[in-house]
């Protein structure tokens, strides 16, 4: 499946673009191949005892896949960022916002 | 009720199970990262909190499920416990994040031809996000559980949507 170009426009606050620089100093200090470009994901939390739920999702690509995935980046606010969705989920990000609050995680506004 | 005090309060009732020493030594590691260094006051907190965490142990009985402080340390005697006792003596904001990491286990792949993407599921202990994504680049090894909280409660050891 080739993702359909062009992604959907979206931005993140600025609470939420400090929280990922604290998630990748903790990813660079966990992990040996360091954080490299945001990886931006819709996904389904399946907690053990509870209905599951949707939500944004925030991970790294590691340098190491950077070789693959550069094609594939794209500058948001100033953060180089890969789309992991798919289109059927495009519409839940176009014109939003990615904000981020310690009691609710990433959420779109 | 000092905010410290009240953040506590939300936490402990949020994460009964959770050893107060955990929640210190998370704020201060998140509060390291951030300024460097760990100011007197707070310094003064965090030793308190490991005091009275001894005190308070993780066997101590909580207030019961249901309960407006639900989740609560209690002294049985219907004292104020270890939250109003560090009320007592900070006033300072406390902010949490979680800093868990949950690893890709499996990635599912739909038959040859199909337009719906692949299934990438990540473990965290007892609980799994599944993150649907497209098929032609690789999905990210690892995510974090703070990007999970969104719509959902935590109180009473039951995890509820909102």
């Amino acid at each position: 499946m080739t993702p359909s170009p062009p992604w959907p426009t979206y931005h993140f606050s600025k609470i939420a673009i400090k929280a990922i620089s604290d998630l990748r100093l903790d990813w660079n200090n966990r992990f040996p191949d360091k954080a490299a470009a945001v990886g931006v994901a819709w996904g389904t939390i399946i907690p053990n005892n509870a209905h599951p739920f949707q939500a944004v999702v925030i991970s790294f690509y590691a340098e190491s896949q950077m070789a693959e995935m550069g094609q594939h980046v794209v500058k948001v606010d100033g953060m180089d960022v890969i789309n992991f969705l798919l289109p059927k989920d495009f519409p839940r990000f176009e014109g939003k916002i990615i904000d981020y609050a310690d009691n609710r995680g990433f959420f779109l506004r | 009720m000092s905010t410290l005090a009240h953040d506590f309060n939300n936490f402990a009732r949020h994460f009964p199970s959770m050893p107060i020493r955990w929640i210190a030594l998370h704020y201060a590691k998140r509060h390291l990262k951030s300024h460097q260094r760990i100011p007197p006051d707070m310094a003064f907190m965090l030793t308190y909190v490991m005091w009275a965490d001894r005190k308070y142990s993780d066997s101590q009985p909580r207030v019961p499920a249901g309960s407006p402080d639900g989740g609560q340390w209690t002294s049985g005697d219907g004292g104020g416990g270890i939250v109003d006792t560090i009320g007592s003596f900070v006033d300072i904001p406390l902010q949490f994040v979680s800093m868990e990491w949950g690893t890709l286990i499996a990635e599912l792949r739909p038959a040859f031809g199909t337009d719906t993407g692949r299934l990438c599921v990540y473990q965290f202990g007892d609980q799994s996000v599944i993150v649907p994504g497209p098929n032609n680049f690789s999905s990210q090894p690892n995510v974090t559980w703070a990007s999970t909280w969104h719509g959902q409660i935590l109180n009473d050891n039951v995890r509820r949507r909102f």
